[in-house]
């Protein structure tokens, strides 16, 4: 019996999460492969992957992995379509109840055994490959969560959830002090070439040499014996524990469920119109996301309502009443 | 081993091989520690400069853990990395550590460095990460001088920092010219020393605080732990 199988089958997120290994050279490698879907991670993907770094942390042959992705994005973050469907309150009762945001917010997602820890807690080195797009969940618990960011250059990442959600203070410890907040407090992304200045990347580069300077990377790297790789991971676990790295995250289910009004109604947005009308609607600083984005193949937020607050009365309007 | 003198608020020491404490020699260890400590105790002194004659401050030595040293765990832990050992002397004393660096920088040279207050580092200085030679070493000033993620590049990538993206990176404060290297220190040293006593012993003691509530003195505490883990995976 494995994990949540009254729920789900995380054997069904296969199909989007491949795994490989090339022993002879000591790297496995876990490619994103939705790239229609901008490789959205389902509830179903995160479980895959969770198992499957727990494969590779076992296996002998594999000492670097390198996380990757399909198409034109890394990541858009958890499929939010979904995240509605697990966010909807039962036919009778007044809420969501704390049993089963639990399961979704801790147990599958950002507690000890969900995939963001396993990402963050992986016992090698985790190098991930950032091609593009890297949004929401798959910036703050996806590529942060990666030891060394090999970046594009022009790849956007970000986390524009803050609204919603909050920043854990993961981020605080890559990008410093005055930039974790300034990304904490405004929800702006950042290109490849910002995130490899604020320190977040180690190497930033063209796409088009991205998949190359990946791999010489992990294959310098993987000359270390599997002991050497183990212990030194094993030491920068052990201070981000003694740092206190994880006590926000541990909240942050709780903190998530505030009945902030923006939060269903970008939910329901999402859910109804799809990811690019509930940013419109809802990401007062789209105008700024696009200033930014302006360079990459992502498509720009241009709906009515960027650029400006929403009034009083819009607020109202869109208020959602069946919540 | 090495030369001690004080004068006009600053205490100069100079290290005669700093490779020394790369091997775990416990004398050189202590006496350097003693040192830092005498400084500390003498209030006409408000900076300590460490600083090597040699033309690389700290060349590697590629020695693996010393089994002496951890065939002794007190003496090891006392002279290096306990609260009365090497390390944390440099840490955490109520003056301004100001470490001079010139050429290769590895082990304990870049113990140094990472423990020091203020860095000066010569414009042909490399450093290397130590924690493939001294696996005792502690991971959370790294993470709090450069970041988590140029942190785990650095140690895990294993390639030596430039003095260039060392002081990109925020890890040393100026990078000299080596001839312009000794005058740089002392003015650095002099700027500093114009600074009052008490003034120096509260920034001290709050960075201090800072270092301890970011769980320092616990990886500090569990540095024989760590040698002795690594010792076993060999």
């Amino acid at each position: 019996m494995s994990r949540f199988s009254k729920r789900f089958h995380a054997q069904d997120g296969a199909e989007y999460i491949l795994v490989d290994k090339d022993p002879a050279a000591g790297i496995g490698t876990i490619t994103l492969a939705r790239p229609e879907k901008l490789n959205a991670l389902t509830v179903e993907m995160r479980e895959y992957l969770n198992e499957s770094l727990w494969r590779l942390e076992v296996d002998d042959d594999v000492r670097v992995v390198i996380l990757k992705a399909q198409g034109r994005a890394f990541t858009a973050g958890h499929d939010l379509a979904e995240e509605r469907t697990w966010n909807k309150r039962p036919p009778g009762k007044k809420r969501i109840g704390m049993t089963e945001n639990t399961m979704y917010f801790q147990d599958i997602l950002g507690g000890k055994v969900g995939y963001a820890s396993s990402l963050r807690h992986f016992s090698k080195v985790l190098i991930g490959q950032v091609n593009g797009f890297a949004f929401g969940g798959g910036f703050s618990m996806v590529a942060c969560a990666c030891d060394i960011l090999v970046i594009a250059e022009e790849a956007s990442v970000g986390s524009p959830q803050v609204r919603f959600t909050g920043l854990g203070s993961g981020p605080w410890q890559s990008v410093g002090y005055r930039a974790g907040k300034w990304i904490g407090s405004s929800g702006e992304p950042m290109t490849g070439a910002l995130a490899h200045e604020l320190g977040l990347a180690y190497v930033t580069c063209p796409r088009t040499q991205l998949e190359e300077t990946t791999l010489q990377l992990a294959a310098e790297i993987a000359q270390r014996t599997l002991n050497d790789v183990l212990f030194l991971k094993a030491r920068f676990n052990a201070a981000e524990a003694l740092m206190g790295r994880g006590r926000s995250g541990e909240g942050g289910g709780g903190f998530t469920q505030r009945p902030d009004e923006d939060e269903p109604n970008f939910w329901r947005t999402v859910g109804e119109q799809g990811l690019k009308a509930g940013l419109d609607k809802a990401y007062s600083a789209a105008p700024r996301v696009n200033k930014v984005l302006a360079n990459s193949e992502l498509p720009q937020f241009q709906a009515g309502g960027a650029g400006r607050e929403h009034t009083a009365e819009e607020r109202m309007r869109d208020r959602p009443r069946d919540r | 081993m090495l030369d001690y003198s004080a004068d006009g608020g600053v205490a100069q020491i100079t290290i005669a091989d700093v490779r020394l404490l790369s091997k775990h020699d416990i004398v050189a260890a202590k006496d350097l520690r003693d040192a830092i400590w005498e400084a500390n105790d003498d209030n006409d002194v408000k900076v300590i400069v460490l600083r090597s004659d040699a033309h690389d401050f700290s060349p590697r030595v590629t020695a693996k853990p010393d089994d002496n040293a951890l065939r002794n765990f007190t003496a090891f832990q006392d002279a290096y990395y306990g609260p009365h050992g090497l390390y944390q002397s440099v840490c955490y004393p109520k003056k301004v550590v100001v470490l001079e660096v010139q050429g290769e920088c590895a082990g304990a040279g870049t113990l140094l460095m990472l423990y020091s207050d203020i860095v000066v580092a010569s414009s042909d200085s490399t450093f290397r990460t130590p924690a493939d030679d001294l696996p005792a070493s502690n991971t959370i000033f790294p993470i709090l001088i450069m970041g988590l993620h140029r942190a785990k590049a650095w140690n895990l990538a294993g390639r030596p920092l430039s003095a260039q993206d060392a002081e990109a990176w925020g890890v040393v404060n100026y990078v000299v010219e080596r001839e312009g290297l000794r005058a740089k220190t002392a003015e650095c040293a002099a700027k500093i020393a114009r600074m009052p006593l008490d003034a120096i012993t509260s920034t001290k003691m709050g960075f201090n605080a800072v270092a301890d509530s970011s769980g320092a003195s616990e990886d500090f505490a569990l540095s024989a732990f760590y040698a002795a883990s690594r010792h076993s995976l060999s």
